[in-house]
This record gives structure tokens, C-alpha cells and sequence, in this order.
């Protein structure tokens, strides 16, 4: 349990993390709330039931509104790719115990290498997802959903695992081969891939019920704080996944056989 | 009874014929073909293509103008029908008739410049004629009167969809003549209702059909064109099909024999009172076998499809039993549902005698399931829609050429009562995580892209197909004219009248006027609505002129809409300041209790002049509700002393045909704190949602 411990020592982080999704959330919906105000002046709504149609007819009537709500989901959607490429290594480091301090340190010395080992993972993940889709092509849906979301997962654990042997330990910061190793690490131990791939899956699964909370939520009732809620379960899940990696230690390639149980795998 | 089954995967027929032997239906396979054997088979077939007489009705059988006795081959492999038939016709018009009208239709596909094609350019909804597949079209190479032994002289018209027979000798007056016709059919690839893919043939519009004469001689002969459906008299109709042994077929009427010889089979089939007679026949189809009230319902199906049969079959009990309550009973023993073949896409949504073909049901992919999203009209709706043919046009055989909102429209206002009765008042069609859409916010978002465009009665012909009118007028309009009306009036008094319309017609060929007439008389020129703002004891109240009503919704383009132009609580007339008392200016304190003054100013903004209902919601809770008769572009409302919140114009939506609802609702400055849940707010709190989940999903 390394990386839970890890990762309730943080408190700190956990809530600083989840604070800045949710001001940054409630921006973007104090935006589209004073556009759709604008849009529809002193108009109101029946308060009949037929909300989803009043919402159809709004974004009808201000079509740009729509497009600017999409742009905006867009635009967060970069930002936070963008963020978390700068970030990951700092929290890495946290979640691996160092102090505030030396996280930032290191995360500002891994950087660079960072960015180039997310760049080789995304090269990776492109070409090994096309071949998983090419294999699985002709399996019936409900079969390659649990493939697709196995590497899905796989590939997020891989990724964390590559930022933390290039932030924290001493593994090749340019070379490809510290992707690829992730990869191979990640895909040949059962128990990172069966943890990492769990929490991935159910990070994503908790991102589409806050979708659907959404949309449930449109009508009389406010189910803002739902939806707040379930972002902390996001960000206390990709934390977790996170923190498993963090508290894993330097991997090589020896370590290729089965997990030692002493490896933080456990988790 | 959940709608919605899980139909079976696309898979490879056999692989979809295996599983259907071995998980629905229980009944096992041929053990030549691998098919699965069908399901109910064991139902006996009715001897009669007509109900009982104390079920169905009196029937008056003078309707009866032109009977078939058609015989025809099949060949399969050229998609080629060869036919005779003998007509016989009666004259029931006032004068003697010394030629014959028939149509053609097949022949709209048989070259790329007749009246359909160049209309349509060769495609119809989402399939296209094909150049690799033949033209289609009928031949008609002998016709002779059967009194005379004599062969007649014939001819084509402009267009080969029509045909003019010379009779040489005159029919007077009530007097009957027989014709026996010879043709050729070649079905086209099923691009446009009829015609073939693979093994499967729809066979429709494929013999030559007399048209409707009236009674002060006119033909009724239109040319068969891009949104014209069909027209014809009542008659009895017995066809013999000779048909490859190993196909199912599936006909209008009764089936009386089977007899197999080799590999061909040839079936009689019978069909009484009826004006079309269709068939269809393939190998693949796998029959479901079911009773409603004593009138057996094939279906019959592709086996890949076998998972819909339930949810088709409840979907046309419903449609029964709603339809039968309110417009009579269906007459006939007998209805065939066809569920085309996938790559038969052109034949789908279609209405015979007895016989329709529908649609299969929306897979779902499950990340869309998952997402909350259901739905309940894919393949049921068209189940619905055209099984409600049966009556309007079936039963009700208008002229679907000159007034086509006769049968789609009134099929589409019954199809939403079908769906009503079924799944109760205002029933939604699709829902997005427990979020509603509903029949008629589904029908308000069609119309909305054509509001005041486009007039109902027009023929088929004066729709122009790049406009894009045709559907949204015939089909969605009307049903809207006939549900504002309705809620407009009230259901029981509209139902009655509606319901006399259809019975006084039964098996005749009623007009727009007749409905017009019909419900003027039935419900009074003009229906009482209620009490305008200003009523005072012994006031006249509000009233709708039903026939301008009807005339402004069927005979104009012209659009409700209505929207609040002004609403403000104005301060009351202060007392302060100087006032003359005898020779001296004297001073007055402002005493500030001058009560404010609601005011309201609605607006008609439509050209659509038509009475609505308005409430108002006060600062102290109450409310009070008015009739505006909207004749007026504006009018304006005081309250002397009251303050006003919430002003809704039409509040229980019953003006279907407005179309933009936003500027029907609007709050007082000082109550708009009280619009809680409100479409901006929702907007609000949906984009946070995606936020969120963009942010925590992508984000650690």
C-alpha cells in the first residue's frame, strides 16, 4: 500500500489539484451562463419538462454559443495536456516522498527530458494501439472493449512510469528505449498492469459519469456539487495511478520477470 | 413490456441463422436449408380475408369499381413478372365512358427522362438506381374486351406511367365491361419502394390499374411523379403467383391455396375491398406468426432481424387498439409486415392493403447506452406509421396526389395519438440521461427550420424536391395543425369529431373538404376558449373560429408565434408635489404608497391569427389566466396595484405549431432570481460538467 500511503500524506496536493480543476471549471460555466444570459435577455423557461428542447433551442438560437462551449472544452482539454506535461514530474517527486523543494528542483532538471520521453511514448502508444485495433478488428464490440480499455490503462501507467525513471532515477532521458522499457515494464507485470489499468479505467469511467451527471442535472435542480465530487474521485484516482509508479523505485531491465512483491507492485 | 431488445450483431447470415435456430426460437432449422423454421406457424390461417361481419361492420360494397383477376410468374433470376389480368370495371359516373384510364407505374423507371426519374434524379431517400442494375418498367402488349372477343387499341401517355384504352364501344352509366390485360414487369433494383435485391423482391405498383374515375367523369390519371404516392377504387382482387418452390411469400390478403410442383409453387391469394394488391417473396425470409384479436399478423423476416419480431408485434397492438378505439374497425383478416433486407433500403416505410414493410430497430453502441441514451420510435415508429395506412388510405383512400397531407398527415396526427395511448399524454421519443425529448418537441425542431414556409394542400407535384417542403408540410405540419386544434378545443369534443370523419368515409375517397366540413359541423363554427383579461360579469369570451383556423393552418403558409414585448411592474402615479387648493399652491409629501401598476404588452408576431392562453404569476404567489383572441398584433395589460413576476404565453404548450417557445416566458426585473434552473444555468452547468471531466480525465 506504498502508494496510497504516499499519496494520503499529500493532502495538500490532492486538494490544491482539485481546487484549481474546479475554479477553473466554474469560469468556463460563469462564461457560457452570461452568454446563454445575454443571449436569451429577459426571456425564461416553461418549467414544463421539456428543458432538453429549451436547451436545443437555445443553442439554436445562439449556435456560436455551442461552438464556443466546444472550443472552450477544447481549449481546457490542451491546457491541461499541456499543464500536466509541466507538472507530472513535480508531482512524481511529491508523491515519491521528496519535499517540496526537491520536487520542484527535480522536476524543473527532468523537464526537457520529460518532454521528449512523452513525445516518444505518444509515438509508441499511436503505433502500438493501431496494432491492437488491427488484431482485434473482427472481435465483436462488447470483446474489444475491455482490450481497448487494458491498453488504454496499460499505456497511462507506462507513461507515468517513464517520467518517473527519467525524473527521479537514472534512466536514459532521450533514448527511446526508456519509452519503449515503460512499455515492455508496464505490459509484463500482471499486477501494475491489472492496478494501473483498473484505476485508468476508472478515472475515465468516473470523467463520463460527470458527462452524464450533466446532463441528467439539466432542469430545476443544481447537481454542481455532484459533479465536484466526482472530480475529486478523478483526481484522487490519476493520483493514485500516479503514486504507484512514484513509489515503484528505479526499474530495469532485469526486472523484466514477474514483480518482486518488495517492488511497491503490490499496491 | 420493454420496448427495446437486443437485436443480434451484424454477423454472416449463417452465423445470424445459427443463433436464431439455436437461442430465439427454440423451433429448430430445415434440415436443408439451415433456416430457421419461423415461429407460430402453427396458427391456422383465417378463412376469410375480411373479419367477421359483426366485428368489422357493415360495409357498403356499392364502393366497389374495379376488380383484378391477375395471373403471374416469377422469374427469379431476371427479376422479371409475367402477367395477365381481367379487369372488371363498373362506370359510376353520370356519363358513358368510351375509353379506360389505367396507370403505368412501373414505368417511371424505365428511362432516366420520364417524370419520376427527372424528378428525382434517379434516386429516392437514401438509395439511388443503380447503372448496373436493370431499368424498370411494364409492358403491356395486349389488352382485349372479353364481350366482344376484340382486341383494343391502347397508347402510353406523355409520360409512360399512364395509359389510355379505347373501348370502341361505350360503358353507359352504371354498366360494367371486362378487360384482359397482358404485361411484362422488370423490377428494378428496390431503390424507390419496388423492386428486387439479391433473392428478395418487393413487388408493388407492378400490374396495369384502372384509374379513378369521378362521378361527373373526370379521370383521376395523374402521372406518376417524385413525391406522388397512389390512387385507386375499391375492389375484390384474386391472384395466382407462380413462384420459385423454395421462396416465402407474403401478399395483400388471404392466402386460399398452395400447390407445389417441382420447383415452382404457385399460390392464390384473395383480397376483398381493397385498391392495390402487393406481394413480396425471398428465400431468406423466416416467418413469426402471431394473433391480434383474431386477425393473424405474419411477419416476415430476415433472419438476422428475428430479435425485433416482439417489439414490431407490440407496436402493431398498440397501433390496433388505439386506432380501432377512435377510428373503427379494421376490416380485414389479415396483415403481412415486411422487414426488408439490409441492402433493400429503398423498400422500407411502405404501405399496401394489408401489407406494409418496416424498418428495423437502432442498434446502440454501448458507450452511447452507457451515456444514459434511450429510445423508442427506430423501426417501431414505421411499424406504427404504416399500419396506420390501413386506415388513412386504406380504409380512407384519398387522392394521395392532389391533397397527399390526406393520408401522411392524418396518419402522422393518428400515429402520434397511437403513441399516446400506448405510452400516456406528452410521451417522450428519445431521453439523454433521464432528459426528455418529446413527440412534440421532436416535431417542433422539424418545423422549425421551414416556419411559415410552404402551404399543406398543395398536390405532390407542386412540392419542389431541392425546397425540401414536401415532408415537413404533409407529414409534420399537419399532425402539428390537427394537435393544436385538438388542445385547443379539448380532446373528447376533437376526437368525435375526427372519429366522425372517419367512419362517414370509410371505404371512400374523402377530400380536404370533406374533413374541413366535417369538423366545422361536428364542433360549431366557433368554439368558446375562455374568459378574456378584461371579462366582466356576463362578458363575451374568447372564441376560435375553427374553419379560419383550419383555413390559415391547411391553405397558407402562415406561422404562430407569439412573444412578450413588454413587461414592467411601473411605480404608481405619486401624489407629491404641488396641487391647487382654492387661490394657493399647496404641497403634498410623497407618502410613497403609490401601488405599482403591472403592465404587459404581448405580441403576436406570427400572421397566424389565432386565440392563446396567458398566465400571469404575481409577487404574492397568485396567478390568473386569460384568453388573448391575438387579432391584434399587440395588447397591452394593466394591474392596478399588483406586481408581476411571470408572464407565460401559451403555458401548457398547446399551440404545437409555435415553433420558437424561448419569448413566450419571460420574469419581472425584480423576480428574475426566482428562474431557478433556468436554460442558461443548465447551459452553465453542463459546461462545467465537461469541464470537469475533461480536466479529471485527461489531467493526472
Amino acid at each position: 500500500m506504498n502508494a496510497l500511503r504516499g499519496l494520503i500524506r499529500r493532502p495538500g496536493l490532492i486538494v490544491g489539484i482539485w481546487l484549481t480543476h474546479v475554479a477553473l471549471a466554474a469560469g468556463f460555466g460563469t462564461i457560457v451562463e452570461r452568454s446563454a444570459d445575454a443571449a436569451l435577455g429577459a426571456s425564461g423557461t416553461a418549467g414544463d419538462g421539456h428543458a432538453l428542447y429549451a436547451l436545443i433551442e437555445l443553442l439554436a438560437l445562439q449556435p456560436s454559443l455551442g461552438a464556443g462551449a466546444l472550443g472552450g472544452s477544447l481549449g481546457l482539454l490542451l491546457a491541461s495536456g499541456l499543464l500536466w506535461l509541466v507538472l507530472s514530474p513535480v508531482v512524481l517527486a511529491s508523491l515519491a516522498g521528496r519535499s517540496a523543494t526537491e520536487s520542484l528542483t527535480l522536476g524543473v532538471r527532468a523537464l526537457g527530458a520529460n518532454l521528449v520521453q512523452t513525445g516518444w511514448h505518444w509515438l509508441l502508444r499511436a503505433v502500438g494501439l493501431a496494432l491492437v485495433m488491427f488484431v482485434i478488428g473482427p472481435l465483436p464490440g462488447m470483446l474489444r472493449l475491455p482490450v481497448v480499455l487494458v491498453a488504454l490503462g496499460g499505456s497511462a501507467v507506462a507513461l507515468d512510469m517513464v517520467r518517473t525513471q527519467v525524473t527521479l532515477h537514472d534512466a536514459s532521458r532521450l533514448h527511446i528505449r526508456s519509452a519503449a522499457f515503460a512499455f515492455v515494464r508496464t505490459f509484463k507485470d500482471p499486477r501494475l498492469l491489472a492496478l494501473g489499468a483498473g484505476l485508468a479505467t476508472l478515472q475515465a469511467l468516473l470523467a463520463l459519469t460527470t458527462i452524464w451527471v450533466g446532463i441528467w442535472g439539466i432542469g430545476p435542480s443544481s447537481v454542481v456539487w455532484i459533479e465536484r465530487a466526482l472530480s475529486l474521485g478523478m483526481v484522487l484516482t490519476g493520483l493514485w495511478r500516479m503514486s504507484v509508479n512514484a513509489n515503484l523505485g528505479a526499474v530495469s531491465l532485469q526486472q523484466l520477470a514477474p514483480a518482486d512483491p518488495g517492488d511497491g507492485a503490490e499496491d | 413490456m420493454p420496448l427495446v431488445r437486443s437485436p443480434l450483431p451484424p454477423s454472416p447470415r449463417i452465423t445470424a441463422w445459427a443463433l436464431a435456430c439455436g437461442l430465439l426460437l427454440g423451433g429448430g432449422c430445415d434440415s436443408d436449408s439451415g433456416k430457421p423454421k419461423g415461429y407460430g406457424l402453427e396458427l391456422p390461417l383465417p378463412t376469410d380475408p375480411l373479419r367477421p361481419a359483426e366485428v368489422r361492420g357493415p360495409i357498403d360494397t356499392s364502393t366497389k369499381t374495379a376488380d383484378y383477376a391477375i395471373e403471374a410468374t416469377l422469374d427469379a433470376e431476371t427479376h422479371r413478372v409475367a402477367g395477365s389480368e381481367r379487369v372488371t370495371w363498373r362506370n359510376r359516373s353520370n356519363g358513358p365512358i368510351d375509353a379506360l384510364e389505367f396507370h403505368l407505374y412501373m414505368n417511371a423507371f424505365r428511362a432516366g427522362d420520364t417524370v419520376w426519374m427527372a424528378e428525382g434524379r434517379g434516386s429516392h431517400r437514401t438509395a439511388a438506381q443503380s447503372d448496373e442494375q436493370p431499368w424498370g418498367y411494364i409492358d403491356v402488349t395486349a389488352v382485349q374486351r372479353v364481350d366482344t372477343e376484340t382486341g383494343l387499341s391502347f397508347a402510353e401517355g406523355q409520360d409512360p406511367s399512364v395509359m389510355r384504352v379505347e373501348l370502341g364501344r361505350a360503358v353507359p352509366p352504371g354498366g360494367v365491361i371486362e378487360l384482359d390485360v397482358t404485361f411484362e414487369t422488370q423490377l428494378p433494383f428496390v431503390f424507390a419502394r419496388t423492386g428486387f435485391a439479391d433473392d428478395f423482391h418487393m413487388v408493388g405498383q407492378w400490374y396495369p390499374k384502372v384509374a379513378v374515375l369521378d362521378e361527373v367523369g373526370t379521370w383521376h390519371n395523374h402521372v406518376f411523379s417524385y413525391h406522388s404516392e397512389f390512387f385507386a377504387d375499391f375492389g375484390d382482387y384474386v391472384v395466382d403467383l407462380d413462384v420459385p418452390a423454395n421462396m416465402e411469400v407474403g401478399a395483400s390478403g388471404l392466402l386460399r391455396s398452395e400447390e407445389i410442383t417441382g420447383e415452382r409453387k404457385r399460390l392464390r391469394y384473395e383480397a376483398q375491398l381493397v385498391h392495390d394488391f402487393a406481394w413480396t417473396a425471398s428465400e431468406r425470409f423466416v416467418e413469426h406468426r402471431a394473433e391480434i384479436d383474431g386477425i393473424v399478423v405474419r411477419q416476415l423476416m430476415m433472419p438476422e432481424a428475428f430479435a425485433d419480431a416482439d417489439a414490431h408485434l407490440e407496436a402493431q397492438r398498440e397501433a390496433l387498439a388505439s386506432m380501432e378505439s377512435r377510428f373503427g374497425p379494421y376490416p380485414w383478416s389479415t396483415i403481412t409486415i415486411v422487414h426488408p433486407p439490409e441492402n433493400a433500403d429503398g423498400a422500407k416505410g411502405m404501405e399496401y392493403p394489408t401489407l406494409y414493410t418496416t424498418d428495423g430497430k437502432l442498434t446502440l453502441p454501448p458507450f452511447v447506452a452507457m451515456l444514459g441514451f434511450r429510445e423508442r420510435v427506430s423501426g417501431v415508429f414505421t411499424t406504427v406509421h404504416e399500419f396506420g395506412h390501413q386506415y388513412f388510405q386504406g380504409i380512407l383512400a384519398s387522392n394521395e396526389w392532389e391533397q397527399p397531407w390526406l393520408d401522411e398527415g392524418l396518419n402522422t396526427f393518428s400515429n402520434s395519438l397511437v403513441f399516446e395511448d400506448w405510452h400516456g399524454p406528452d410521451p417522450w421519443v428519445v431521453q439523454l440521461a433521464g432528459n426528455s425529448l418529446h413527440m412534440n418537441d421532436y416535431v417542433r425542431l422539424d418545423l422549425r427550420e421551414h416556419a411559415g414556409r410552404g402551404v399543406i394542400d398543395q398536390t405532390a407535384s407542386d412540392f419542389d424536391r431541392i425546397e425540401g417542403l414536401y415532408g415537413v408540410n404533409t407529414y409534420r405540419k399537419t399532425m402539428a395543425v390537427l394537435r393544436t386544434l385538438r388542445n385547443l378545443i379539448g380532446t373528447e369534443a376533437f376526437d368525435e369529431a375526427f372519429g366522425e370523419y372517419t367512419r362517414a368515409h370509410r371505404f371512400g375517397h374523402p377530400t380536404g373538404d370533406d374533413l374541413e366540413r366535417t369538423l366545422v359541423e361536428r364542433l360549431g363554427r366557433h368554439v368558446e376558449l375562455g374568459v378574456p383579461d378584461d371579462a366582466l360579469p356576463g362578458s363575451a369570451s374568447v372564441k376560435l373560429d375553427v374553419a379560419e383556423f383550419l383555413r390559415q393552418g391547411l391553405h397558407t403558409p402562415h406561422a404562430v408565434a407569439f412573444g412578450i414585448r413588454g413587461l414592467l411592474n411601473q411605480a404608481g402615479t405619486s401624489r407629491a408635489g404641488y396641487h391647487r387648493e382654492g387661490d394657493e399652491l399647496v404641497l403634498t409629501e410623497d407618502d410613497g404608497d403609490a401601488p405599482a401598476v403591472g403592465t404587459l404588452v404581448l405580441e403576436r408576431t406570427g400572421d397566424f391569427v389565432v386565440p392563446v392562453e396567458v398566465e400571469v404569476l404575481f409577487e404574492d404567489d397568485e396567478t390568473q389566466r386569460f384568453w388573448w383572441d391575438a387579432k391584434t398584433r399587440t395588447r397591452t395589460v394593466r394591474w392596478p396595484g399588483r406586481r408581476i413576476a411571470k408572464v407565460s404565453v401559451d403555458p401548457d404548450g398547446a399551440l404545437e405549431l409555435e415553433v420558437q417557445r424561448f419569448d413566450n416566458h419571460r420574469w419581472a426585473r425584480a423576480s428574475r432570481d426566482r428562474d431557478v434552473g433556468g436554460a442558461a444555468s443548465d447551459a452553465a452547468e453542463l459546461a462545467q460538467a465537461l469541464a470537469l471531466a475533461v480536466l479529471g480525465g485527461i489531467g493526472p
